[in-house]
Parts: structure tokens; C-alpha cells; sequence
């Protein structure tokens, strides 16, 4: 089902891409080789259909988070997804943004950015554990026009409590904005229940392709939101005086120009393979490896674990440190001597890094998903164990 | 960035990753582009002899060479971190003086 995985490979980076399933591999080749033409107001059968097929697509996506599809916007990354609320709203000086120091640099720079314009941001720090403590995202949010914090985080695999702080947010008055890269991809999270304004994620970290994205928004954010990027299908008319955005769907609005057809395809074709595994009981194989991954590293001497240890709070995303090794030096030697695939670095996190261990250059991630096994964690164990102290 | 390096008489073209960069100084990679054989304990070795901190572990040379931490694999591969400035011409440059440090002893 994942063709990619060579038998002695050992791939423990999914939190930056998980493996392309069979089914999205299939619906990208078939698009090229079958049907091959654009999409949205063709007029001859094939542009018809694959405009159909885009939309089962988003449907299928939407689907993933409990969502109506006519709410969901495809993007090309979680980035350019918080990228279009960052440049979409039209801000005034003075407003207030509210992030934290978790995280990923997706999800902080926009907003860092926003201080040329005179908003106030303000980062929360988290808890030494790595979780955003409520009572300070409380505190900070009086008067903010916008909060935008991490599902969990992509370096530690600390698993926030969205609703919670979307319950505060909401109370305060401002937008809620959640990256959801990582928590879509390992959980199975209701976001049509919780209607934050809007929540971000990546088809990569989905089964599904490079190149694809899909953010959810909901009416609040629908009537402030202004598409900072313009093309062909924003418009319903157009002439020299002006133009007129599109009604419907309202969605068009937000997805200029000719979409990434292929790789929409193969996301919605990795939403139905998803939809059709035994989701919770997969998920929970992967939280028992985590658990036998953590239990191991806090045995190997010299190694050092990063992020709380409450498995019902954490994603089987694992940052470590082997002492006598930086972490590009574990890494290298993990890919080369071990074959194991892993990451090294701060991971597009280097605030968390600097305030919670003062660790600028960050550590070794590994990332567990439902294709790895019990083997996998015990080669990952062994390299570590025989590594030891360098001579 | 392409480069090469002139390797037991041949010339080896190489290319400069950038890894991680933290303002003032960054992290890269050198990836060789075809076959070299680094005998790693002779550099090891030549490192010691210059008074810098080295050691060979599971196939790979590691050292620190004016604060920067270097990994040379066998292949020629290495990984520098906090090279400063932060910029692959540094980078290279550290690259070459490691393993030239290998040829002036040869």
C-alpha cells in the first residue's frame, strides 16, 4: 500500500511527509494519463468530469475533519493556507495577534511579520512540558483580534487542548486560527463541532502528495476574510472600472487560477483510503509503538527525550538527543551506518527550542505512523544502544 | 552551490547544502557527487596531530575544528554545523581544508 518503503528501510519521518498511499499514486497517473484537461467551466465531457472529481476530492477532505466541503478551501501547504488568513484580513494598527513560542515556523512568521504594520503579537510561552498553559493564552488574549496556535506540535509531538483554548479565544472575542499539520495526521479531529475560524492542514501529512493543502473556514472568518491573491475563477465579472468577487462557491474566491488538479485528486484518493482503515485501532497500535519508543530511549544511557510523557497527550512524534552527538551528527549516522530515516535540526521550531531547553540547534526527530512496526523501534533502539560514546 | 575538489589526482565535483541557518551561523551538508574513498583514520589522525578534537565511531569521523562540529562519512560526505558565516563558501572552505589536511600529510 505505501510503494515507496524499501524492505530494509526504516522511515521514521513522517511528521515531515508521511509515505504516498497506493490509491493517491493510482488517481495522480490516471489524471495524466486518462484525463489530463482542466477543470471548472468546461463544456466537453472530460472537463466535466474532472471537475466532478475535483470536487469528490473535497468532499472526501472535508470529510477527514467533519467539515462541509463548501467550507473548505484547497491550498497548496498548511503554509500558504495560514499564509491566506495572514494576508487576508485586512489588519489595523493596534490589532492584537496572539501565537505561542511551539510554533512551527508556518504559523509564526506570518504573524511576526505583521509587526511592520503595527500589530501587537504576542507569544505565549508554553509549560516546561511543552503545552500551551491556558491560563497565560488567557491573559494575553484581552482585546486580540486573532489566535493562532498549533493541534500539536510538530518538533515535540506534544498534543494541545484545542478546545479549550478555543473556548478561551472565543470568550475573548478574537479568531481562532489552528494549524492542524500534525494533528490531522496522526488523530481523527471533529472539526465541524469545534468551528474554530479556521484550521489548516497538509494532504503530504495524509497519505497524500507534495504540493497540497486545505484550510477550513468558517462564516466569522468567511465575512473578514479578503483573498490576497487574485486570478482566474475570484471573479464572477470583471471590466476596466472593477471587478466582482465571486459569490458562489464562495470557496472560488480563495483558490485562484488553475488548481493543482493531480494533486487534489490523490489527496481526496488518500481521504478515502484513510476513511476506509480501522482508524482508532490503527492509531492505537501507533501510540502502543510510541509507548515501547519512549520506554526504550529513556533506557539507552546518554539519551535524552524531549516533550511530556502522557501518551493520551502526545502525537508519536519523538525529538531526542544522544550525548557525545550533535543532532545532525545522530542523524547522519543513524541514515548512513543504521538505515533508519529520521530528522535533524530544530525543525522549523527554533523559538521552542531557544525558550524551553535553550537548545538553538534542536534535536533528532523521530516520527512513528501506521506502516511502521515493533521492528522499526527495536533497530532505532539497537543503533542508539551500540552507538554509545565516541572513541 | 556546485564545487570541486581535486581527490587522489582526480577531480570530484561536489554540491553545498544549506541545513539549518541561525542568523550568524548555519549548518550544512557536502555531498560528493561521485565515488571517494576517505581512509578516515589518516585524517583522524592529522586532525590529532594539529591538536584538534576528532574521533572515528561506526564508520564516520567526527571533529571540531575552530567550533565547528564536523561528521565526515567514508564516501566523503560530511555534515558541518555552526559554521560561520553563515554561508556555503564557509562551509566548502572548511570542507577542503579537512581533507587537504589529509593530502599534505600523504
Amino acid at each position: 500500500m505505501f510503494p515507496s518503503l524499501g524492505s530494509d528501510e526504516v522511515y521514521l519521518d513522517s511528521a515531515a511527509k508521511t509515505l504516498t498511499c497506493q490509491p493517491s499514486l493510482d488517481s495522480m497517473s490516471e489524471y495524466y494519463s486518462k484525463c489530463d484537461v482542466n477543470v471548472d467551466r468546461g463544456i466537453y465531457q472530460r472537463s466535466i468530469d474532472a471537475s466532478i472529481a475535483l470536487e469528490d476530492a473535497r468532499s472526501a477532505v472535508a470529510k477527514m475533519i467533519r467539515v462541509q466541503p463548501e467550507r473548505l478551501v484547497f491550498s497548496s501547504s498548511t503554509t500558504s493556507a495560514i499564509n491566506t488568513i495572514a494576508g487576508g484580513i485586512c489588519w489595523r494598527r493596534g490589532d492584537r495577534v496572539v501565537t505561542t513560542a511551539l510554533e512551527h515556523h508556518s504559523n509564526f512568521l506570518p504573524w511576526l511579520k505583521l509587526r511592520e504594520a503595527g500589530v501587537d503579537v504576542v507569544v505565549v510561552p508554553s509549560d516546561p512540558e511543552g503545552y500551551i498553559d491556558p491560563d497565560q493564552f488567557e491573559a494575553s488574549l484581552a482585546g486580540a483580534r486573532l489566535a493562532a496556535f498549533t493541534h500539536a506540535s510538530n518538533a515535540i509531538g506534544t498534543l494541545q487542548d484545542i478546545t479549550a483554548l478555543t473556548l478561551i479565544a472565543r470568550q475573548a472575542g478574537a479568531l481562532v486560527l489552528i494549524d492542524g499539520a500534525q494533528g490531522v495526521s496522526h488523530g481523527d479531529p471533529d472539526i465541524g463541532g469545534l468551528d474554530p475560524d479556521a484550521y489548516a492542514f497538509s494532504g503530504h501529512k495524509c497519505f497524500g502528495p507534495t504540493g497540497t493543502g486545505a484550510l477550513y473556514l468558517s462564516e466569522r472568518m468567511l465575512n473578514v476574510l479578503e483573498p490576497s491573491v487574485l486570478g482566474g475563477g475570484s471573479a464572477s465579472d470583471s471590466s476596466a472600472e472593477g471587478f466582482t468577487l465571486r459569490e458562489e462557491p464562495v470557496t472560488a474566491r480563495y483558490e485562484p487560477g488553475t488548481p493543482n488538479i493531480a494533486g487534489i485528486l490523490g489527496f481526496g484518493a488518500a481521504a478515502h483510503y484513510r476513511a476506509s482503515l480501522d482508524w482508532k485501532n490503527l492509531t492505537g497500535e501507533v501510540s502502543r509503538l510510541l509507548g515501547l519508543l519512549l520506554e526504550g530511549l529513556d533506557a539507552t544511557p546518554g539519551v535524552v527525550v524531549f516533550g511530556g510523557r502522557d501518551l493520551s497527550r502526545r502525537t508519536p512524534v519523538v525529538s531526542f538527543g544522544l550525548k557525545g552527538y550533535t543532532p545532525h551528527q545522530l542523524g547522519t549516522l543513524l541514515g548512513c551506518r543504521y538505515g533508519i530515516m529520521v530528522r535533524s535540526g530544530h525543525h522549523c521550531a527554533p523559538t521552542l527550542w531557544k525558550t524551553l531547553y535553550g537548545r538553538p540547534e534542536g534535536a533528532v526527530r523521530a516520527s512513528l505512523h501506521v506502516y511502521n512496526s515493533v521492528g522499526d523501534v527495536d533497530r532505532l533502539l539497537n543503533a542508539l544502544n551500540s552507538m554509545g560514546m565516541p572513541r | 552551490m556546485r564545487a570541486e575538489i581535486v581527490w587522489m589526482g582526480l577531480s570530484v565535483p561536489c554540491v553545498v547544502l544549506e541545513l539549518c541557518s541561525y542568523g550568524a551561523s548555519g549548518d550544512f551538508q557536502v555531498l560528493p557527487m561521485s565515488m571517494m574513498e576517505v581512509p578516515l583514520e589518516k585524517v583522524h589522525s592529522s586532525l590529532l596531530a594539529r591538536g584538534m578534537k576528532a574521533a572515528v565511531t561506526d564508520g564516520a569521523l567526527l571533529a571540531v575544528m575552530d567550533d565547528v562540529q564536523l561528521i565526515l562519512n567514508a564516501d566523503g560526505r560530511a555534515v558541518m554545523e555552526h559554521v560561520v558565516p553563515c554561508s556555503k563558501q564557509a562551509a566548502w572552505y572548511i570542507y577542503l581544508k579537512i581533507m587537504q589536511m589529509k593530502l599534505d600529510q600523504a
